[in-house]
């Protein structure tokens, strides 16, 4: 394992060596990484020379195998090799009735998994091993191990399925800087070439996700007004349903191994791609010997297959239009993004529906890396002059449950990130102690219509009569779109303890425990990788205190000045050692010491935002 | 508890802002702020740019609302408002409003969406002309509470309805 490299004392201010950032679209049918050389964005391609890798892994007794040679073995062993993936993330077992793909798995429940020759694996687990390979390509392209990566989510995905995202990324050793909204992602991608100010619309449509975003671009500042979509529509849902139709036709049965439907999956997008460039095709169908006719399907026939599909998407973007307060004219052009806009009938649509020409300058399937990486270059240091800023949305309203199973809304969709709220509850019961949190994402106004995130137990507060306590429920969001929920009862003034529960996927110790068991498998050292992530963060923490005091040391007394330099010293100290405690001891102790300073730093900041940002000559 | 948004954004006492100048001060504070801005700072910082962020986005969003930068307003210039649910003894504004909501029912059961837009037009025309008599009310030089609270409460009532015609326009045109 390639240490960190460690600036001599006195050195570490100095501007340090350009860090490795990649961008990950970690799509439901193909994955892209794409990085920042030079200044200029580029997709990176594995040793076949190949940027698309698919989304599947295959396992069997031997290990495992991603992307191309895992797909070719799609068709004959199925039940081992996990495809669409991305559609299972952060969803339990009743979840997945009613998706487009119909999973020829052996599922286990509890958590959701896919019980494959090599055992079971989460659907986490799985995403791990894509994002591992990617991970992979980008070091032996780039010749050195990531600093960190910003991976994209589609924006409408829900809490369970953005933080089992991150979970994805900790347990393949990837450093996230960000998950990123995939329309934001190829917003920037766009923005920062065209350079086109006003308002834009992003339609991305993949193979398993739909979403639509809209958003201002005015001097590097990129404000989602408004965000919508599905997270169970995309190309695969098109690709099912010229295969149902071809079924029809042939009358063919499925069989248990998967293998008819996965077949005619694979042979459906076949023939959907061939008739983005020309009006007919004719496909002999033959499977295992066994030759079933021949179907003719052409672009009229598919475009009234797909339709639905199409007028679901642009309800879609109607309400988004509303949420954002806007007419359709406001909308100065389309952005295409994802694979499945590259369908005639799609495109000619949208184009109709916004009056204007969609955009597709930049490969659909590559936009979104493309701006991932743009955007973990700025992230992680690369571009101190960069004054891009990006200001995302909340996708769906947060709530909580209250009496008679119904939703009260804390945090409505559309809220620009981060936001922090709280509300006052209260007990209904006399002498109550405890109180159930039912925290629900969704926009219905029945709990049993939303999904539910988590349940949280407020305990231990004293006995009152009913309607006397007061508990303050607070919602936090982070920039990532990841939630974050405490409780406290303020009359008695004791912070009473919350269990977490998360009613979907994994709880922390299954993470905790996968890491390790891919630690083991990597022959890495666990305590090692943790020595080394605490030198990361004790570096960044000494970085960026001596970087504050080069600016603004004029802020502290001396007094204080020499505290923090102590403390300074004494940081250096400990990570030339190889303790970790006694590295996590000197942070501790450094920020302690450098809390006024930061809150004294931040102060001046606003000040000045504010300079020439007075509105008191406003008429 | 909270720093009142009007000091948070260094405005002037005024009901009616530029909106658009909001949103620069809003992007300028939040290029400040925004913990995107300090990903490559310490942890305890990072945390701490996410609360300021947040606190600055409350801030915007209580002045982008039409009732929460009313009351921001009043309470900067010292007009008490009661908290907590209040008694409407308007007459004439409870049977404005009782009409007003027979007629969004009435459009809901014929489906009748052009009456339905008729409505709509006549609400955004009262919701504009109460925001004028509640500007003129909370920046009276020695302002009136009784008054302030009479236009706040038709305010409310015209945001309800107007946010429950647009939910009744989503039905019928079926999306």
């Amino acid at each position: 394992m390639a240490l960190l490299q460690i600036a001599e004392p006195g050195q570490a201010g100095k501007p340090h060596a350009r860090r490795l950032a990649i961008g990950i679209d970690l799509g439901t049918t193909n994955s892209l990484v794409a990085t920042v050389r030079n200044g200029r964005a580029e997709v990176l391609a594995d040793a076949t020379g190949d940027v698309l890798i698919p989304s599947v892994v295959h396992y069997d007794e031997n290990g495992l195998v991603v992307g191309k040679k895992a797909r070719m073995l799609a068709v004959c062993d199925a039940r081992n090799t996990v495809v669409s993936v991305k559609r299972m993330m952060g969803r339990a077992k009743a979840d997945l009735s009613g998706l487009a793909t119909e999973f020829p798995y052996e599922l286990a429940d509890d958590p959701l998994a896919i019980v494959t020759k090599a055992g079971p694996k989460t659907p986490v687990e799985v995403s791990a091993d894509i994002l591992r390979h990617l991970k992979q390509v980008a070091e032996a392209r780039l010749g050195d191990t990531i600093d960190g990566a910003v991976i994209t989510v589609p924006a409408y995905f829900d809490d369970a399925q953005r933080q089992a995202t991150k979970d994805a990324a900790r347990l393949a050793g990837l450093p996230v800087l960000r998950l990123l909204n995939e329309p934001t992602a190829a917003a920037v991608a766009y923005g920062l070439d065209s350079g086109e100010e006003g308002l834009h619309a992003i339609y991305d449509l993949g193979g398993g996700t739909f979403d639509i975003s809209i958003l201002r671009f005015s001097k590097g500042v990129f404000e989602v007004l408004s965000t919508g979509g599905d997270s169970a529509l995309g190309g695969d849902d098109m690709d099912k349903a010229l295969a149902r139709w071809m079924m029809e036709q042939l009358e063919m049965a499925l069989d248990s191994g998967g293998t008819v439907e996965r077949f005619l999956m694979e042979t459906a997008r076949g023939i959907k791609e061939e008739l983005s460039s020309t009006e007919q095709v004719v496909r002999e169908i033959r499977l295992n010997g066994k030759t079933y006719g021949k179907v003719t399907v052409d672009r009229d026939l598919f475009e009234r297959l797909i339709e639905p599909l199409v007028a679901r998407t642009l309800r879609a973007c109607k309400r988004a239009m509303k949420d954002a307060g806007i007419n359709i004219n406001d909308i100065k052009d389309v952005v295409m993004v994802g694979g499945s806009t590259r369908v005639p009938h799609v495109r000619r649509r949208v184009g109709e529906f916004f009056g204007c020409e969609p955009l597709t300058d930049i490969d659909p399937d590559q936009v979104v890396a493309i701006g991932a990486a743009r955007q973990a270059d700025v992230l992680v240091g690369n571009a101190p002059d960069s004054d891009m800023l990006l200001l995302d949305v909340c996708p769906l309203s947060l709530g909580i449950e209250t009496m008679g199973g119904l939703v009260e809304k804390i945090i409505p969709r559309n809220t620009p990130l981060p936001v922090a709220r709280a509300q006052e509850f209260t007990t209904f019961k006399d002498g109550q102690t405890a109180m159930l949190v039912h925290v629900v994402q969704g926009e219905r106004e029945l709990v049993k219509d939303c999904r539910s995130l988590a349940r949280f137990v407020l305990k231990g507060f004293p006995p009152m009569t009913a309607g006397a306590a007061r508990i303050k429920v607070t919602y936090k969001v982070d920039a990532d779109g990841l939630l974050n929920v405490s409780a406290e009862e303020l009359t008695s003034g004791t912070k009473a303890t919350i269990e977490v529960k998360p009613s979907y996927g994994l709880a922390p110790d299954d993470i905790a425990r996968m890491i390790e068991e891919s630690v083991e498998h990597a022959e890495d050292d666990l305590e090692a990788r943790a020595l080394h992530e605490t030198r990361v963060e004790g570096e960044r923490l000494l970085e960026a205190v001596i970087a504050a005091m080069e600016q603004d040391s004029a802020l502290l007394g001396d007094d204080k000045k020499d505290a923090l330099s102590q403390a300074l010293e004494a940081l250096k100290t400990a990570l030339r050692g190889d303790d970790r405690s006694a590295i996590e001891k000197a942070m501790a102790a450094l920020d302690a010491a450098s809390q006024e300073f930061a809150a004294l730093r931040m102060n001046k900041r606003i000040q000045e935002a504010l300079v020439g940002h007075s509105l008191d000559e406003v008429k | 508890m909270t720093e009142n948004p009007y000091k948070l954004f260094r405005l002037p006492l005024r009901y009616e802002l530029d909106m658009e100048a909001l949103r620069e001060t809003l992007q300028a504070l939040q290029r400040a702020v925004h913990p995107d801005r300090h990903a490559h700072e310490a942890a305890s910082d990072r945390l701490r740019a996410a609360n300021e962020s947040a606190r600055i986005n409350e801030a915007y969003l209580s002045l982008k609302d039409p009732v929460r930068r009313a009351e921001a307003l009043a309470a900067c210039r010292g007009i008490a408002l009661p908290s907590g649910e209040v008694t409407i003894r308007q007459p004439e504004l409870l049977m404005e409003q009782m009409l007003l909501r027979e007629r969004l029912e009435a459009c809901r059961e014929e489906r009748g969406m052009s009456d339905l837009e008729v409505l709509q037009d006549e609400v955004a025309q009262m919701l504009a002309d109460t925001k004028k008599e509640l500007a003129l009310a909370l920046e009276a030089s020695e302002p009136d509470a009784q008054q302030v609270l009479a236009q706040l409460s038709r305010l409310k009532f015209l945001r309800k309805l107007e946010h429950e015609l647009s939910l009744a326009e989503e039905q019928l045109a079926d999306y």
